[in-house]
């Protein structure tokens, strides 16, 4: 019988503080993933890892041989320990710039950068028929 | 519902209050040593939380320092993590490690297992195990809103999982191998699929073992391949409080005694 659940007054307490408790814990998700309005304080919205990684770029590397065609470049994060990551069109010339130097090849590259303020979705920002020697 | 609330053994409420103690020193163990800021609201904090999390994990007054320590730690994440003071504090695997803390105070956590039972060695008390339904609920919380979360196009196509292990792993220039694309598609479904099924099916009993198994090997992978900190083991050990408190009881004989 000890199982049998008496509503009490104090157990009526009970029920209704738990019943708050779990009406708390949905308030930063629900203001903050559906209505957008931010989180309140004393609560989280439960968004893991939604925005890490998201403006990293994917890079391929290639080289430009004599007749035009592009070569794929072996490795190039192991020319050097600088610029594993890129995270603009920026940053992808520096380093297309800095592999210019170390390889002494023509190079050029094909990226794409996710955009944080789209979720990461993907925007070419580089092309190959960009010379990333050239610059000044 | 009254299968849910029935009054049940502390068991469970105990090994969790081993447990956070442990995560907690790995959380921040080393970055609230009194020596690392030379002020008084880093030494008030740093004495407060080791004493806290000490006698916790003794089981010394084992519901007050849950309390004391649940106190310290809402302080940090929710006034010292969000005012600039250490923006690291206010993450969700520490949001959620003050949560269970705050809830575990309200269980009879330092009725077993702890030097409370030993210098009081008398039957422990069977309680209604709300405090761990909550923690249970707060849980099915996490996974419920986080899968919600990711359930928009970037995330569902791979592409996110993409950029994840390009950080973590390769590199910009990573050596994307055919099929790689779809490998992550299809484990960004899978995984926002799983989410939602933990959060509602781990309270249907026929369910919870095999998806609370499954939930521990796909927090172990994420604990291997990605920086999540001690969130995974914090889920990991909050799936105690989905557990039927007697089996708990039962298991930690078996485990404890050759005779039973």
């Amino acid at each position: 019988m000890e199982s049998e659940w008496k509503w009490s007054a104090r157990n009526r307490a009970l029920a209704g503080l738990a019943v708050a408790c779990v009406v708390w814990m949905q308030v930063g998700p629900v203001t903050e993933q559906v209505f957008h309005q931010g989180v309140p304080w004393g609560t989280k919205a439960w968004q893991m890892y939604s925005g890490r990684g998201a403006n990293v770029c994917a890079v391929t590397w290639w080289s430009l041989a004599d007749d035009g065609s592009l070569a794929s470049l072996a490795r190039p994060e192991s020319e050097g320990n600088e610029g594993r990551w890129q995270r603009s069109r920026r940053e992808v010339m520096d380093e297309g710039a800095r592999l210019c130097t170390v390889t002494g090849e023509e190079v050029r590259a094909d990226a794409w950068c996710g955009r944080p303020r789209k979720r990461g979705r993907w925007a070419q920002v580089l092309a190959s028929d960009v010379d990333l020697c050239g610059r000044p | 519902m009254t299968a849910l609330l029935r009054p049940t053994s502390p068991a469970g409420a105990g090994l969790l209050r081993i447990a956070i103690p442990l995560l907690l020193w790995s959380e921040y163990g080393s970055s609230l040593l009194p020596f690392r800021r030379l002020e008084t609201t880093h030494v008030t904090l740093s004495t407060w939380f080791f004493v806290s999390t000490a006698f916790m994990l003794l089981g010394l007054y084992g519901r007050v320092a849950t309390a004391a320590c649940a106190a310290v730690q809402l302080v940090m994440v929710f006034y010292f993590g969000r005012n600039g003071y250490d923006e690291s504090w206010g993450h969700h695997h520490t949001t959620l490690l003050a949560l269970v803390t705050t809830l575990l105070a309200a269980a009879p956590n330092s009725a077993t297992l702890s030097l409370d039972r030993w210098f009081e060695p008398r039957s422990p008390s069977r309680e209604r195990p709300i405090p761990l339904r909550l923690i249970g609920v707060q849980l099915s919380t996490v996974y419920f809103w986080g899968a919600f979360d990711k359930s928009h196009q970037t995330f569902l196509d791979g592409t996110r999982l993409t950029q994840l292990f390009i950080e973590g792993w390769w590199g910009s220039a990573y050596p994307f191998p055919p099929g790689m694309t779809a490998v992550f598609a299809v484990g960004a479904v899978g995984v926002v699929v799983f989410e939602y099924l933990l959060a509602f099916g781990v309270w249907v009993p026929r369910l919870r073992r095999p998806l609370l198994l499954a939930g521990v090997l796909m927090h172990l992978l994420f604990y291997l391949t990605l920086p999540v900190g001690t969130f995974s083991l914090t889920c990991i050990c909050c799936y105690l409080a989905y557990l039927d408190q007697d089996e708990v009881d039962r298991a930690l004989w078996r485990f404890a005694s050759a005779d039973r």
